[in-house]
């Protein structure tokens, strides 16, 4: 799903670097301390994902762990898939730095698609709740097959010839992604149950005093 | 309702995911998202090796050969080996496209050096014909006794065509193993490297909060 460098063109690159630097700004503020070490174990996890090779099927796929970024982050995704992605192009040549933008959109905006599709429904019976979870891991790597072979369309490439191709290829690591984010899921809900979306609704302004109280003592 | 609390205790759920993961693509062979393209000039012929990171060879990927001024001069499919091979079109620099699909490309320039002498010279020399003049100056005085029904002797350019064919041998293990070492996967040390870095952003953002509240 990493977009290397030199087939795009300028408009395309150009959109992609300012869709990215929107998300990134809103998630950074977004991004409270709170969920500063969380943002970073997640970030990592991002980052080792990509190595992590999906055997099946003639393609060469990986898993993206998006949709489990997505979740857990919302807007964050945008800074913490941003970090991990130019890493991955300073170390391991995935992608590369002009096309930052673009791949960053590629698999951010999935992530915060699915915070707000699958995030609400993971406090609902558990039937429910564990459908919406594999759902959105599922999706967050369809969503992001779609927008990669949009941003292929450009380079002349058959839109839906080019998705065809490029959701085969993703469907295993679909399939694994979501049973991953189903089991993280299901394993937060009795650990950790405040690091799912949706588990206290009071704002983070009063969830921030309470911090701060806590820390004054 | 339990109390929220930070998550630092708790991180320990991904960490181990984390660990996971990093095994798990090591034992997975590590292969990823990145595609190299290697060639070589072989007397007349060029030859590339199409590869994925971690060995996994692209089958079907569109190679284009484009000259220096980025003409196409010639394209086709890798085989299932990964493999291309070409007739060398001129005394030119090649540009080799590789497209793997889905996005992936890669390049590998040759440049003329490399192949000047080559198409001149490989197409006719590699025929191995004997000299058209058995007499010429060469032959006569370094062969003694040629026979007069069989003309001995070998020209300038067969005997270079000769050299030429056993140095290709000869390289053939070098160049594999050129292609080989092109085709480097990320290490371990790239992974720890990354994870180190993150790490250190977070410690970062400790900083600026802590900052900020003094």
């Amino acid at each position: 799903m990493h977009i290397s460098e030199g087939i795009l063109s300028g408009p395309v690159l150009g959109s992609g670097i300012a869709i990215a630097a929107i998300g990134t700004t809103v998630g950074l503020k977004n991004l409270d301390y709170d969920k500063i070490a969380r943002a970073g174990i997640l970030s990592a996890a991002f980052f080792v994902a990509s190595l992590v090779h999906v055997p099946v099927g003639p393609a060469n796929v990986h898993l993206v762990l998006n949709g489990l970024v997505g979740l857990f982050l919302g807007w964050g995704a945008f800074p913490v898939i941003l970090t991990a992605l130019i890493l991955q192009a300073v170390f391991f040549q995935f992608g590369g730095i002009t096309t930052l933008g673009v791949n960053t959109t590629i698999m951010a905006v999935p992530a915060v698609a699915v915070r707000y599709l699958c995030g609400p429904l993971v406090w609902k019976k558990p039937i429910i709740s564990q459908v919406a979870a594999f759902a959105c891991g599922f999706t967050a790597v369809l969503l992001g097959t779609i927008l990669t072979a949009a941003a292929l369309l450009f380079t002349g490439q058959e839109f839906f010839e080019i998705t065809g191709i490029l959701v085969t290829a993703h469907l295993p690591v679909m399939v694994i992604e979501g049973i991953v984010t189903l089991f993280a899921v299901v394993f937060l809900k009795k650990v950790q149950p405040a690091m799912l979306p949706g588990f206290n609704p009071a704002p983070t302004s009063s969830k921030m005093e309470e911090k701060d109280a806590e820390n004054s003592t | 309702m339990p109390k929220i609390r930070p998550d630092i205790p708790h991180s320990g759920f991904f960490l181990w995911f984390i660990v996971i993961l990093v095994i798990g693509g090591f034992a997975s062979d590590a292969q990823a998202h990145r595609v190299t393209v290697f060639a070589w000039v072989d007397g007349h012929m060029v030859h590339t090796q199409s590869r994925f990171s971690g060995g996994k060879t692209v089958q079907n990927g569109r190679i284009s050969v484009y000259d220096s001024q980025g003409k196409l001069l010639l394209s086709g499919n890798t085989d299932s080996d990964g493999d291309f091979d070409f007739n060398l079109p001129g005394t030119t620099d090649l540009r080799i496209v590789l497209d793997a699909g889905m996005g992936h490309v890669n390049e590998w320039v040759i440049s003329s050096e490399n192949n000047s002498s080559s198409p001149g010279k490989a197409k006719p020399s590699r025929q191995k014909t004997l000299s058209p003049f058995p007499n010429s100056k060469v032959a006569s005085t370094k062969l003694s006794k040629p026979s007069p029904s069989r003309p001995i002797g070998l020209t300038r350019k067969e005997v270079k065509a000769i050299v030429d064919e056993s140095v290709d041998n000869k390289l053939k293990p070098v160049i594999k193993l050129l292609s080989d070492l092109h085709n480097d996967q990320p290490s371990f040390t790239d992974i720890l490297s990354g994870i180190g870095y993150i790490l250190g952003l977070i410690g970062l953002g400790a900083y600026i909060h802590y900052r900020k509240k003094k």
